[in-house]
C-alpha cells in the first residue's frame, strides 16, 4: 500500500479491562493502540491459517518454557534410542533408578512451578506437549485415583520402561503410590492412588 | 469499542464462521492470550515464532530429555563404547546433513543453524558462521554445563552434518563445555 493511504478501519467490541490492559501495553511498547492491535490479529491469523488455535501455541509455549527451565536438552530420538539401547542390558537397574530420581525431581519441581494449579493436569500437559514421540497421552484423575496412558508403537521396551519410572518419580513427590502397573513395548497404563 | 484493520478483522471474521464462534469471542479470547504472553514477558509474536522453533524440532525428530539423564547416559555409554557412540552421532549430524539439504537446498547451512541455534536452549554461545564466499565455515559453541563426554559428542554430530553439507573440518578444538570447528569446502573431485 503506498505511503499516506489509510486502510479501512472497523471497530470491534472490546471488554473495557481487557481494553485498559492492552492499552497498557501499548504504551510500553511504544506503539499505537491501533497497530499494536493490527499486530495482534496479524499474529492470531498466521497461527489460524496453520489449522492452530492460539490457545494451543500459548499453552504449548508455556510448556516448553518449563521443560527449559527444569534443564531438558533438544536430542535427536534416534540418538537416545540408541545410547539407551546401549546402557540398558547390562545396567537396567541403574536407568531405572535414575529415571525415578529424575521424575521424582520433576514431581517437586512441578509441585513448585504449578504450586495453585492442578500438579496431575500439569504433568499430563507437559507429557502430552513435550513427549511428541507419545502417540496417544490420556492422564485421568477420577477420586482420589490418577491413571496415566500413554502408546506409542515404535517405543522400544527399554524407553517404555524407563518412561514408566519417570512417570512413578513424578507421582511419588505428587503424593501418590502405584496401585496398578502394566506396561509393554510402547503401551503404558498406570494407576496411582493417593498416599 | 476498538478500531482495527479492516482487512484483518474481516480475516478473523471468516475464521470464526467456520469455527462457528462470535467475532467478539475469538477477539476477546485473542486478546487475553496476549495478556497471558505479555505476563511471561513475550509478545505474541515471540510466542508464535517459538512454537514454530519448536514445530520444527518435533518434525526433523528432536525430543527433549532431562539435561542430567542426557550427559549421565552419554557419560556411561562413552566409557564403555567411545568408537561406537562417536560413528553413531557422526551418523545422527549426517542424517541430519541431509535433512536440512532437502528442506532447504539453496542454503542447508542456513537452515541448519537456525534450528540448531534455536533448539540448544542450554547453550551460552553458539554460532555457525559462513565466510563472504562461503568456502570456510567456523562453528563455535560454549556451554559451561556440559561434560567433556557430551561437549566431544555435538562436536561429532555438527561435524557429520558439516561433512554432508560439503565441508571438511581443518581445525578442531574441543574441550570441556567449549567447541571450535573451522571447515573448509571441499574439493571437487
Amino acid at each position: 500500500m503506498p505511503k499516506g493511504v489509510s486502510r479501512a478501519k472497523k471497530l470491534t467490541l472490546v471488554p473495557t479491562d481487557l481494553l485498559e490492559r492492552l492499552m497498557r501495553i501499548s504504551n510500553r511498547e511504544g506503539k499505537t493502540l491501533y497497530s499494536f492491535m493490527s499486530e495482534i490479529l496479524e499474529q492470531a491469523l498466521r497461527v489460524y491459517e496453520s489449522r492452530h488455535t492460539l490457545q494451543e501455541v500459548v499453552n504449548f509455549f508455556e510448556i516448553m518454557e518449563t521443560q527449559k527451565a527444569s534443564g531438558a536438552v533438544i536430542t535427536p530420538v534416534d540418538v537416545l534410542t540408541y545410547l539407551i539401547g546401549e546402557v540398558y542390558p547390562s545396567g537396567k537397574e541403574v536407568l531405572c533408578e535414575r529415571w525415578y530420581e529424575s521424575g521424582q525431581w520433576y514431581g517437586k519441581y512441578l509441585l513448585d512451578r504449578f504450586h495453585n494449579q492442578n500438579q496431575v493436569e500439569a504433568l499430563g500437559n507437559l507429557l502430552a506437549v513435550t513427549r511428541w514421540d507419545l502417540n496417544e497421552v490420556l492422564v485421568e484423575e477420577e477420586s482420589e485415583v490418577v491413571k496415566v496412558r500413554c502408546v506409542s508403537p515404535l517405543l522400544p521396551l527399554q524407553n517404555t520402561e524407563l518412561l514408566v519410572r519417570f512417570v512413578e518419580g513424578v507421582m511419588d513427590s505428587l503424593g501418590y503410590k502405584v496401585k496398578n502397573e502394566d506396561f509393554m513395548r510402547g503401551i503404558v497404563l498406570l494407576e496411582f492412588e493417593k498416599t | 469499542m476498538l478500531a482495527a484493520r479492516e482487512d484483518l478483522v474481516n480475516k478473523v471474521l471468516k475464521i470464526a464462521g467456520r469455527k462457528n464462534v462470535k467475532l467478539y469471542g475469538m477477539i476477546n479470547e485473542t486478546l487475553e492470550l496476549v495478556i497471558r504472553a505479555d505476563e511471561m514477558g513475550l509478545s505474541l509474536e515471540e510466542v508464535v515464532d517459538q512454537y514454530g522453533i519448536m514445530k520444527a524440532a518435533r518434525d526433523a525428530g528432536f525430543v527433549p530429555v532431562v539435561e542430567s539423564l542426557m550427559y549421565d547416559i552419554v557419560e556411561k555409554v562413552l566409557q564403555r563404547n567411545k568408537r561406537w557412540v562417536t560413528k553413531k552421532w557422526y551418523e545422527a549430524g549426517q542424517w541430519y546433513g541431509k535433512y536440512y539439504s532437502v528442506r532447504l537446498p539453496q542454503d542447508p547451512v542456513k537452515a541448519f543453524r537456525d534450528d540448531i541455534c534455536s533448539f540448544t536452549w542450554n547453550v551460552s554461545e553458539f554460532s555457525i558462521m559462513e565466510n563472504e564466499d562461503k568456502a570456510e565455515v567456523m562453528v563455535r559453541c560454549v556451554s559451561p554445563r556440559f561434560p567433556l563426554s557430551y561437549t566431544t559428542l555435538f562436536s561429532v554430530f555438527l561435524e557429520g552434518a558439516l561433512n554432508t553439507f560439503g565441508y571438511d573440518c581443518v581445525n578442531r578444538g574441543v574441550s570441556k563445555g567449549i567447541i571450535r570447528l573451522r571447515f573448509r569446502k571441499a574439493e571437487a573431485e
